[in-house]
């Protein structure tokens, strides 16, 4: 391998300056025998030696010795022999600009032959050297095997550098004096993706946040400017595009002098720390937002039942203007303040919720009185708390407070309200009684009262009639005839009413019924007046919650009107169905009897309403009165259809026994 | 037939006692027939009474009464040493549950429900009488 190296002619020159010098200190004609005696003996490599053969014509001391041959050995040998890193003609144009006279010396290194075979490495320096007649070169030799180990060394510990450097897991990189980068490792490279082309010089600029360029610009130029250590956080552009936080650290490297040679620098990735640092910070500020705005007071105190922390909403509720007076610990506060029970027993210091807490316990909606000793004042707070623990051993009782002093004196007026309001229902349960009462005795009498002329005029017409018929004519005794008629009627309608009323007073025992043998038995009662009617009974198997006599009470009624409007039909019929709907079993009772005009239906549920003529169909005008209120106060509904002449329809609603377990079958089923 | 005890009738509606003696008359019974006409009479007539005089043989007891109430009244006469054990029929309009339950539990012996129809009158007075018959035949009345 030949790497000449053209420029090295100056040491060439050098040379040449001994000579002349030497020629300048002695006599002449000792000259020549002095400097051959000088060559031969001397330890550097040097030869003579025929330009055209390349034979050597004089070898010194140091070259027999440094290549192991005699001279007599290297007389017969050409200067190819002991460099065998080139051949005649690789060798011949090496030297073509000495041989045409261009130039009048080169160096070049190559390797030299020993006579035992080995090699080292040298640096040749061969210059023409002008005979009578011929021409000669003069080779000097240089022995560079130490200078080859010392590069080798030196590239072998550079490598090594870039190695650990490019292991490290910081980026890094080499800045000259002037501050311009001159190296990255690999993990620059492979972080920003870029190239070393791109970031020579300047290039760095390109992977910073460009928004903090100009700082970290001007803070480099000052750091290379004084020789100061940089050290700064900034943000570098990924190859992913994204930025991330590094902290840039630079130190100058000095030579012997203490001048600056160099500037090493690395980039720490601090990103994830800076992160959870601000994270950190923001959820401190948040939970300090929360503490500072939260509806509830919180107060923060150590083991030493010393109070750290009071928030706005706490301060607010124990009228603290000043927190400095309180912020002291548990005993200071304490003889400002007075805790006691909510029934006004008060509390010793080691019965305080802070005091408790301490203890161990965790508090939950303790309310107390907290009153203050200074001043009128007092409020009724509600404590819950615990001690939290964190690391190891240490913890901070916490204890959070509700202001439910307007709670409590609600609920102390709701309780007086209630007992005032309680104290008023009974109060006119007890008028309403009274007025029941009242109302039951009036029909009582009425009954009795009403009754009592009644019978007279009964009695006595029944008298006039049986024992003085003959003293009666035709007409006289028609008058009695409607006389008693009449009283009959007056009879029914004081049963009625009474009823009515009795209904609207008597207690309701609610029961399941079963409404098809329910009905047969309340059908066995009309057997007589049901024989010329064409019944149809289809109720199916429901059971129905009701009151059985006021269910009784509304069946008959609406059978009885069935069976009597339906008297003059050619074929009465009757049909009583039912139907389950909605968790409620509808009842219907059908008649084709003349019905009634839908422009009345408002009426037919009054009391002594009659839409139909006393001698067309009697009646006292109560009994759907008595259906109506029957079905009201066992919540169920009444409702009628009809159309004068086509007969009418009557629905009762009433609550299906089991009307859950149905509705769930509905709903689990297939 | 004068030996034969009274019937005691406590009634203030004299129309009532008119007809309840009438009824009894339909059926040709002569028999005393004994009034009072309001409770306080009627608790006069029991306070008044010596040891030893003939005591009814039935008392029809009207429970609507002016002054003092029949029930009252019934209660008077069942305290009575003498009275205690003679049949009382409550004759009363009154069809309360409340009425019936007290006169039975007062002791009455019967309850029965003024009729409108002057028959089933009749009908209550029929009864009345086999009764007052029967305890009046000699020989049966644990009284003679």
């Amino acid at each position: 391998m030949i790497s000449p190296t053209k420029n090295r002619a100056d040491s060439l020159v050098g040379v040449s300056r001994v000579k002349f010098d030497m020629v300048a200190l002695i006599p002449i004609e000792n000259a020549q025998a002095r400097l051959a005696g000088f060559l031969e003996q001397s330890l550097s490599e040097i030869y003579l030696l025929n330009a055209q053969t390349l034979l050597f014509e004089f070898a010194s001391k140091g070259a027999q010795r440094n290549l192991g041959h005699e001279v007599d050995a290297l007389r017969a040998m050409t200067l190819l022999e002991i460099q065998p890193e080139f051949d005649e003609a690789s060798f011949q144009a090496l030297i073509a600009p000495l041989m045409g006279g261009e130039k009048e010396g080169l160096v070049y290194e190559t390797m030299h032959l020993r006579a035992d075979g080995t090699l080292y490495p040298v640096e040749a320096h061969l210059q023409r050297f002008e005979q009578p007649g011929h021409l000669e070169f003069l080779a000097i030799i240089l022995d560079i095997t130490h200078r080859r180990r010392t590069e080798a060394a030196l590239q072998e510990s550079e490598a090594r550098f870039r190695v650990i450097v490019d292991t490290i897991p910081q980026l890094a990189w080499i800045a000259g004096r002037d501050g311009s980068r001159l190296w990255h490792n690999q993990r620059w490279y492979d972080y920003t993706g870029t190239t070393p082309g791109e970031m020579q010089g300047c290039g760095w600029h390109k992977v910073h946040d460009p928004e903090m360029l100009p700082m970290i610009i001007e803070n480099w130029k000052n750091a290379v400017a004084t020789g100061q250590t940089f050290d700064m956080e900034v943000k570098l552009r990924g190859a992913d595009g994204q930025h991330r936080i590094f902290l840039t650290r630079a130190e100058p490297l000095r030579n012997a002098d203490g001048r600056i040679v160099q500037w090493f620098g690395t980039d720490t990735d601090v990103n994830d720390q800076k992160l959870a640092e601000i994270t950190r910070r923001e959820t401190e500020k948040q939970l300090q937002v929360v503490m500072e705005n939260m509806h509830d007071g919180l107060v923060i105190s150590d083991f030493s039942r010393k109070l750290l922390h009071w928030n706005p909403a706490a301060l607010k509720m124990h009228d603290i203007d000043d927190p400095e007076a309180v912020l002291g610990d548990l005993d200071t506060f304490a003889k400002i303040y007075e805790l006691s029970t909510v029934d006004g027993a008060v509390l010793s210091i080691d019965q305080w919720p802070l005091t408790r807490i301490l203890g161990g316990e965790h508090l939950h909606d303790l309310e107390l009185r907290l009153r203050r000793l200074d001043r009128d004042w007092e409020r009724v707070l509600s404590y819950s708390g615990a001690v939290l623990h964190y690391d190891d051993g240490k913890g901070l009782a916490f204890l959070t407070i509700k202001d439910i002093t307007e709670r409590k004196y609600a609920e102390e007026a709701l309780r007086d309200a209630k007992i005032n309001l309680e104290h008023k229902v009974s109060e006119r349960t007890a008028q309403l009684l009274a007025k029941s009462k009242e109302l039951e005795n009036f029909c009582y009498s009425v009954s009795h009262d009403l009754r009592a002329p009644l019978r007279g005029i009964a009695g006595y017409s029944r008298l006039l009639l049986d024992g003085y018929h003959e003293c009666l004519d035709e007409e006289g005794r028609s008058f009695l005839v409607n006389v008693r008629a009449a009283t009959k009627h007056m009879t029914d309608l004081i049963e009625g009413l009474l009823s009515y009323s009795k209904l609207e007073r008597r207690k309701l025992s609610t029961t399941a019924i079963k409404l098809s043998s329910f009905i047969s038995r309340l059908l066995a009662q009309f057997q007589d007046s049901l024989k010329n009617v064409r019944l149809t009974v289809d109720v199916g198997d429901f059971d129905i919650n009701a009151d059985p006599e006021g269910l009784a009470i509304a069946l008959r009624n609406l059978v009885d009107n069935a069976i009597k409007f339906s008297r003059c039909t050619a074929e009465p019929a009757i049909e009583i169905r039912a139907r389950s709907a909605d968790g409620f079993c509808v009842l219907s009772v059908r008649d084709n009897g003349i019905g009634f005009d839908m422009h009345f239906y408002e009426k037919i549920f009054e009391i002594f309403q009659r839409l139909h003529r006393a001698e067309d169909y009697p009646g006292t005008g109560i009994g759907l009165a008595m259906v109506y209120k029957a079905m009201e106060r066992m919540g169920g509904q009444v409702w009628a259809e009809s159309e004068r002449g086509a007969g009418a329809v009557f629905y009762l609603q009433l609550p299906l026994a089991n009307a859950v377990e149905s509705d769930t079958s509905t709903i689990n089923g297939p | 037939m004068n030996t034969a005890l009274p019937i005691l009738l406590i009634e203030d509606n004299p129309m009532d006692v008119d007809l309840t003696r009438r009824a009894f008359i339909r059926h040709n019974l002569a028999y005393p027939l004994e009034v009072l006409r309001d409770g306080q009479e009627a608790l006069d007539f029991i306070a008044g009474r010596r040891a030893g005089e003939p005591v009814p043989s039935v008392i029809l007891l009207d429970l609507k009464l002016p002054k003092v109430s029949g029930l009252d009244v019934l209660r008077a006469i069942r305290a009575h040493p003498d009275l205690g054990t003679v049949p009382v029929v409550v004759l009363t309009s009154s069809a309360d549950d409340g009425d019936v339950h007290q006169a039975y539990k007062l002791g009455a012996n019967s309850y029965i429900l003024k009729s409108v129809d002057f028959e089933k009158f009749i009908d209550v007075a029929r009864q009345i009488e086999l009764y007052w018959t029967v305890l009046n035949t000699p020989g049966f009345s644990k009284r003679v």
